[in-house]
């Protein structure tokens, strides 16, 4: 499987994030697995856990404590409704972004370089 | 689980939770992060290993500092004894090896039969030394007031870096934030 580029899917990770959890809520490394599983093996938790943080702090997700029977509690997130307003919001961003590339990239036989310009 | 692995783990926790103080992350979530990031090693080292999982885990005290933002306003108590200790140590030393020079001094000079006082001769941030050495060197008493300056500096570099006062402007400050 080929690797995504690293600024690219930083960009894209609060996203991927907050889709993620919209469908079901998990805990950091049933989160990463998921990523992983989904087409993204480059994710590694030292990614993702602060990612998980900045977008609890910004109050679109929050967490409580799960017991489990063969561990400790584990951590779970959930996504608030501030945090479904966001991953709309970045939905339709990424929905334009990809779009107005798709626009450009579609048709790079057009992108040629003016002719008859003499030094 | 082997031995060094659990050695590995802990190292790690440890590391954590030091950055997790020193960022002003409270007792409680520290405890539960701890707790978090042991599970996850456990888990990862399960698929790869637990050198495999040390390395996706990454920066620790990135993940830290992340954890720290909702607490960038709090007094940063352990940041403040990591910089008070050695001002203490410092002091602490410096005052044992002016007495023993003090002491040594007044052996040396042979005068015997009266106290003498540092003062006149080593003033060491207001604290006097006396020392007595009996006719014929029979005896010697030594006495010293109170070293202040070995609890004040220390007491007011702490309060310095750790910043209590936050209690009160970091509370005036959130509740500014919160009516905007």
């Amino acid at each position: 499987m080929a690797q995504h580029d690293a600024q690219m899917l930083k960009g894209v990770l609060a996203l991927l994030l907050l889709s993620l959890l919209a469908t079901e809520d998990g805990y950091g490394y049933s989160i990463v697995t998921r990523l992983k599983a989904a087409g993204f093996p480059e994710l590694a938790e030292g990614t993702v856990y602060p990612a998980l943080t900045r977008l609890e702090n910004a109050g679109h997700l929050e967490s409580y404590l799960v017991r489990s029977g063969s561990g400790p509690a584990r951590k779970y997130y959930r996504i608030t409704a501030t945090g479904r307003q966001e991953l709309a919001d970045r939905t339709r961003s990424w929905h334009e972004l990809s779009t107005a590339v798709a626009t450009i990239t579609s048709h790079p036989s057009d992108t040629t370089t003016p002719q008859g310009v003499s030094a | 689980m082997s031995t060094f692995d659990t050695i590995r783990r802990e190292s790690a926790v440890q590391g954590f939770d030091f950055w997790m103080d020193y960022h002003g992350v409270p007792g409680r979530q520290r405890r539960v992060e701890r707790r978090e990031l042991r599970a996850g090693l456990d888990e990862a080292a399960g698929h790869g290993g637990m050198r495999q999982a040390l390395r996706d885990v990454g920066s620790l005290r990135e993940r830290a500092e992340a954890l720290a933002e909702p607490y960038s306003h709090r007094p940063r108590w352990a940041v403040g004894a990591f910089a008070a200790v050695p001002v203490f140590a410092a002091l602490l030393y410096g005052w044992l090896f002016s007495s023993i020079a003090f002491v040594e001094g007044v052996v040396a000079s042979g005068v015997t039969g009266r106290e003498v006082r540092s003062s006149d001769v080593l003033p060491w941030l207001g604290t006097e030394f006396t020392a007595t050495v009996e006719p014929g060197g029979g005896g010697l008493s030594v006495g010293s007031g109170l070293p202040w300056a070995l609890l004040v500096l220390p007491l007011l570099v702490f309060l310095l870096v750790a910043r209590p006062w936050r209690l009160v402007t970091g509370r005036g400050s959130r509740a500014a934030a919160g009516a905007h």
